[in-house]
């Protein structure tokens, strides 16, 4: 296996960096929650700009702040973290949500969808932080191929967190004009079209992403020589259905009886199923999950 | 009392009615002659113009005894609705509604224009019953003029403001922009054509035009352009179908629309649900569409509460406006008063001729020359126009434009209030 390049960080520098994590997992989720507030003042008020541009460079000081707290963890195990710790891939998936989220608003702001993103990530990140070891950790560094496994399923994840926010706002904003009560969501969301483009290139994002996961998944496991490796294991027939289900919702457009709104039933369920996963194994003593 | 008591204004509108009651009560224009005919052949009504569209029907009339003829006009018109959907103006306040009407303010959607052509169309049918004369035919001109200037001098009239247009608007929330897509127009008449103007505008690229008389429809479409596919009534069901959006706009064919219409299984296969906008009176999308999967429907009702929103982003428009049709109030009871004088003007002619005659007879003893009468007549024409415009001027400030003034903001806030 190759082993990613830093250099361990001496154990007195980290008598420094504890207290800088600490804060750190304090600073994110209430950050990321303000940030998901001034998203809400934007949704609900008529003056939309009056808080963009403070709005927009907070949350990128904050994911590159939240960067910092995986590159201190790198550098702690002197390679890419190892991410068997379950606070840590909640807080991974946070990231990558804010990753995707900053991308596909770089050019196109979504003010009126960055409230429920935004909280999502926040609410994450809390649990993250929460379930988080307050100490340095004492794993070891990930070789490429695990580094590989874990980014795409940080992504894929992240793209299950945002299809699935898309889609419930698809189906908010469906159920009002069937109502007929044109309220905030109808005058601010974007359109119902819109949104189910947007449900589907999310899903499509974690189909990509989880193909290329459970790829560098059972690769690893074949590297390492598994003996107990199945491909009737539950966690690959998990992910496999998982990535089956997205693969569906993304391309729903060319699947005859699969309408924009149960596109959008599928990738709130989808989202409910990953938020169930990720706090469950918060269970004390758990592992995000393990091949044996 | 003044001659302008007698006229009067019963109606009912969307203000004040369901749509199920103005469907009930609603006149179609080929009854409307039969209907202005019988009203006027009545001992004590001498005028009648009667509006109805899709969101209200109204008469108007002048007659001997006003109170007598707003009773002869609910039977008339409006049997055995004796609630509060029904109302009725008399003088200054029958003026001013139908000023408001034709202005726009008193539609479902501010300020739109489509009302301006009802109220000529009104006014025409009236005038080919022979039910117009001496009072209703220049007060509707007066309001048509008050209506082309508050939508000329104001913003009201500026923006998406036509009932199809707000129809629209709920549409490109689900489907954003309209280019590249289907649309299905029911009924070629004023409002199925702006509303297919306007989704040609929006740039659909098919639109199926339908419409009970298919030569009509093929008429508009050559009108309209290349996009424009002309089907009659029996292609009806397969347009909607192939259409992102459908637009109804039929008048008298209640529930032609229907879920028995639609392919239920085909719709749930569409990605999209497919709009329907029913601008109709009586709604011809039947109310079993509405629960069905694939479908938003919305009717005239459905639509009111973003017509309100439009309202109420209009309320500095609205009080210009205002100040339009009490000047326009003003102009009209102005006119009214100085015709009240024709017979005292015809007599003051009278004796002027009359006097010349005396006086030139007098000075000349018979012999005028032909230089002397000229400079007769020219004398008497400028002193009957120094006359004229003093009575003018008299009938001018008969009453005073700040009273009207006042009248209007008590009238409009006891709308507001019955509106409440």
């Amino acid at each position: 296996m190759i082993a990613l390049g830093l250099t361990q960080v001496a154990p007195e520098v980290t008598g420094v960096i504890d207290p800088l994590v600490q804060a750190m997992m304090v600073l994110l989720p209430a950050g990321y929650l303000m940030i998901a507030m001034l998203y809400g003042m934007a949704f609900a008020g008529d003056a939309e700009p009056r808080f963009s541009r403070v709005r927009t460079t907070l949350l990128r000081l904050l994911f590159l702040l939240h960067l910092t707290l995986f590159a201190i963890h790198g550098a702690e195990v002197g390679g890419f973290p190892d991410m068997h710790n379950t606070w840590m891939a909640v807080s991974a998936v946070a990231w990558a949500v804010v990753a995707l989220f900053v991308v596909v608003t770089w050019r196109r702001p979504q003010p009126t969808v960055g409230a429920l993103v935004l909280l999502n990530v926040g609410v994450l990140q809390a649990v993250a932080s929460m379930f988080g070891p307050m100490a340095p950790i004492q794993g070891e560094a990930s070789d490429a191929t695990t580094a590989v496994h874990v980014v795409t399923a940080a992504f894929a994840s992240a793209s299950v967190v945002l299809s699935g926010i898309y889609g419930f706002l698809y189906l908010a904003l469906l159920r009002q004009m069937r109502r007929r009560t044109f309220g905030t969501l109808f005058h601010r969301l974007p359109d119902l079209t819109q949104l189910a483009r947007m449900t589907r290139r999310a899903a499509l994002a974690g189909f990509v992403m989880l193909a290329l996961g459970v790829n560098a998944g059972i690769g690893l496991a074949h590297a390492a020589g598994t003996a107990g490796f199945s491909y009737t294991d539950p966690t690959v027939l998990l992910f496999l259905g998982v990535w089956i289900h997205f693969g569906v919702i993304a391309f729903s457009r060319q699947i005859r009886g699969v309408s924009a709104q149960r596109a959008s039933w599928a990738a709130v369920a989808g989202l409910t199923v990953l938020l169930g996963t990720l706090f469950l194994a918060l269970v004390p003593g758990a592992t995000f999950h393990a091949l044996r | 009392m003044e001659e302008i008591d007698d006229l009067v204004l019963v109606g009912l509108s969307q203000r004040t009615a369901p749509t199920e009651v103005r469907e009930r009560y609603a006149v179609q224009p080929e009854d409307a002659g039969a209907l202005l005919r019988q009203l006027v052949a009545a001992e004590d009504v001498d005028e009648a113009v009667v509006v109805s569209t899709c969101n209200r029907t109204e008469v108007t009339a002048f007659a001997h005894d006003g109170a007598r003829a707003i009773e002869r006009l609910r039977g008339a018109l409006f049997r055995n609705l004796d609630g509060p959907e029904v109302y009725a103006y008399r003088g200054v306040h029958a003026v001013m509604h139908i000023f408001r009407v034709a202005a726009g303010l008193d539609s479902l959607v501010l300020g739109e224009t489509e009302i301006l052509g009802q109220v000529k169309r009104g006014l025409e049918a009236a005038d080919g019953a022979g039910a117009v004369g001496a009072m209703l035919r220049p007060l509707f001109t007066q309001a048509l003029v008050a209506g082309k200037r508050a939508r000329k001098e104001t913003a009201i009239g500026q923006g998406s403001l036509s009932v199809a247009r707000v129809g629209l608007e709920v549409a490109s929330r689900v489907l954003g922009r309209f280019e590249g897509r289907s649309a299905t127009v029911v009924g070629a008449g004023e409002t199925g054509l702006l509303a297919a103007k306007n989704l040609l505008a929006e740039g659909v690229g098919r639109l199926f035009l339908v419409n009970r008389t298919l030569q009509k429809a093929v008429d508009a479409a050559g009108e309209l352009g290349d996009r424009v596919q002309p089907i009659g009534l029996d292609g009806l069901a397969d347009a909607l179908m192939q259409s992102d959006v459908g637009v109804v706009c039929v008048e008298g064919a209640a529930d032609l629309v229907s879920a028995a219409t639609l392919d239920r299984r085909a719709l749930a296969r569409r990605d999209q649900p497919l709009v329907l906008i029913d601008l109709s009176v009586p709604r011809a999308v039947a109310q079993d569409v509405h629960p069905l999967d694939g479908v938003l429907s919305y009717d005239l009702d459905a639509l009111q509460p973003i017509v309100d929103e439009h309202k109420s982003g209009r309320a500095a428009a609205m009080e210009e406006v205002g100040s339009i049709l009490v000047a326009e109030t003003h102009k009209f009871l102005s006119s009214r008063t100085y015709a009240s004088f024709t017979p005292a003007i015809e007599e003051l002619k009278g004796r002027f001729d009359e006097d010349r005659e005396k006086v030139i007879d007098r000075v000349t003893k018979g012999h005028a020359s032909a230089r002397e009468l000229e400079l007769a007549h020219a004398l008497e024409k400028h002193l009957l126009g120094l006359a004229l415009a003093q009575l003018k001027k008299s009938a001018r400030y008969a009453r005073s434009e700040a009273a009207l003034e006042r009248v209007y903001r008590t009238f409009v806030d006891a709308l507001d209030e019955r509106d409440a």
